[in-house]
C-alpha cells in the first residue's frame, strides 16, 4: 500500500543507498519491471531487495591482495554482509560505469539536483559524489517516480568515509 | 562467519586460490593443511592436528616393536643379541625429534 506522501508522486519505489550499495525496495514487483523497462538495465532480487547485478553477484568475503570483484584486489580481509566487504573494501557501485569501481573514481563527482520539498534527480545519485556544499555523501533515502523517472531524495547520507 | 579449507607452506598460507595475508596461525607453524576461520576483520588459520598425532602412535608403535623384539632374547635368559637394535632406537628417536620440529 502507498504512503500519503507516495500517492502524491504516483509510483514509488524506495531506493536506499548505504556506502554505495544500491537497495530497491518496490511496493509491488511490477514496478521493478516498469523501472527496468525505462532504463534498459535488469535489477535482481537479494533478500529483501532488488539490486544491480553485480552488486547482487558481489561476494560476502574478501582477503586482502586477491581479487574480490573483477580484477579489483581487495584491501582488507573481512567476512560479513556483501554491503559490509563493500564499504571496507572502499568500493561502490559506479552509476555511470554500471559496475563495481574503487570510491576514488567517483571522487571528482558532483551531484546535480534542483532544490524543493525534496531534491529531485534525473538519474540516479552516485555514492561518494559531492553534495551542492561540497560534502560527500556516503548514500541516500530516495523513492523513484517510476512514472517521470526521476529519484527524490528525502535524505543524504553522511558518515565517516 | 566462514571457514576456508587452507594451506600452509614456507610460512606462506593461501586459501581460496591465493595468499592470505595477516592471518594468525593457531598453532606451532610447521607446514600443513588446516582451515581458516573469518569473522569481519577477525581471522586464524587452524592447522590439521591429527597428521602429528597419527605419526607420533606410528613411532611409538614401531618403537615397541622394536624394544620388544631386542629385549625378547634377554627375557628368555640370554643378552640382546640383535646388532642394529641399538642404532634402530636412535633412528627412531631421531624421527620423533624431526616431528617435534616440524609440528604443525
Amino acid at each position: 500500500m502507498l504512503t500519503p506522501k507516495l500517492q502524491m508522486y504516483g509510483l514509488g519505489m524506495k531506493l536506499i543507498c548505504e556506502n554505495g550499495f544500491y537497495k530497491f525496495f518496490p511496493s509491488f514487483v511490477g514496478e521493478v519491471k516498469l523501472w527496468e523497462n525505462k532504463n534498459g538495465i535488469k535489477l535482481y532480487k537479494m533478500r529483501d531487495f532488488w539490486t544491480f547485478q553485480s552488486l547482487a553477484e558481489f561476494p560476502n568475503y574478501s582477503f586482502a591482495g586477491q581479487f574480490v570483484f573483477g580484477i579489483i584486489p581487495a584491501l582488507v580481509n573481512y567476512a560479513g554482509s556483501p554491503e559490509e566487504v563493500l564499504a571496507k573494501n572502499q568500493l561502490t557501485y559506479n552509476v555511470k560505469l554500471g559496475t563495481i569501481t574503487p570510491r576514488a573514481l567517483v571522487f571528482l563527482q558532483r551531484l546535480q539536483y534542483a532544490n524543493g520539498a525534496y531534491l529531485t534527480f534525473p538519474n540516479i545519485p552516485q555514492a561518494f559524489a559531492l553534495d551542492q556544499d561540497l560534502q560527500r555523501v556516503s548514500g541516500f533515502e530516495a523513492f523513484v517516480d517510476v512514472r517521470l523517472n526521476t529519484y527524490k531524495i528525502e535524505r543524504f547520507i553522511y558518515e565517516n568515509i | 562467519m566462514k571457514i576456508f579449507e587452507a594451506k600452509r607452506t614456507a610460512g606462506v598460507i593461501t586459501a581460496d586460490g591465493g595468499a592470505v595475508i595477516d592471518c594468525p596461525v593457531l598453532g606451532e607453524g610447521g607446514d600443513s593443511e588446516g582451515v581458516i576461520v573469518i569473522a569481519e576483520n577477525e581471522l586464524v588459520y587452524i592447522p590439521k592436528r591429527s597428521p602429528d598425532l597419527s605419526t607420533t602412535l606410528q613411532l611409538l608403535s614401531t618403537t615397541l616393536s622394536t624394544i620388544a623384539s631386542g629385549i625378547f632374547q634377554a627375557n628368555m635368559g640370554g643378552d640382546i643379541t640383535s646388532p642394529t637394535f641399538a642404532q634402530e632406537l636412535a633412528d627412531i628417536k631421531k624421527q620423533v625429534d624431526e616431528l617435534r620440529g616440524k609440528l604443525k
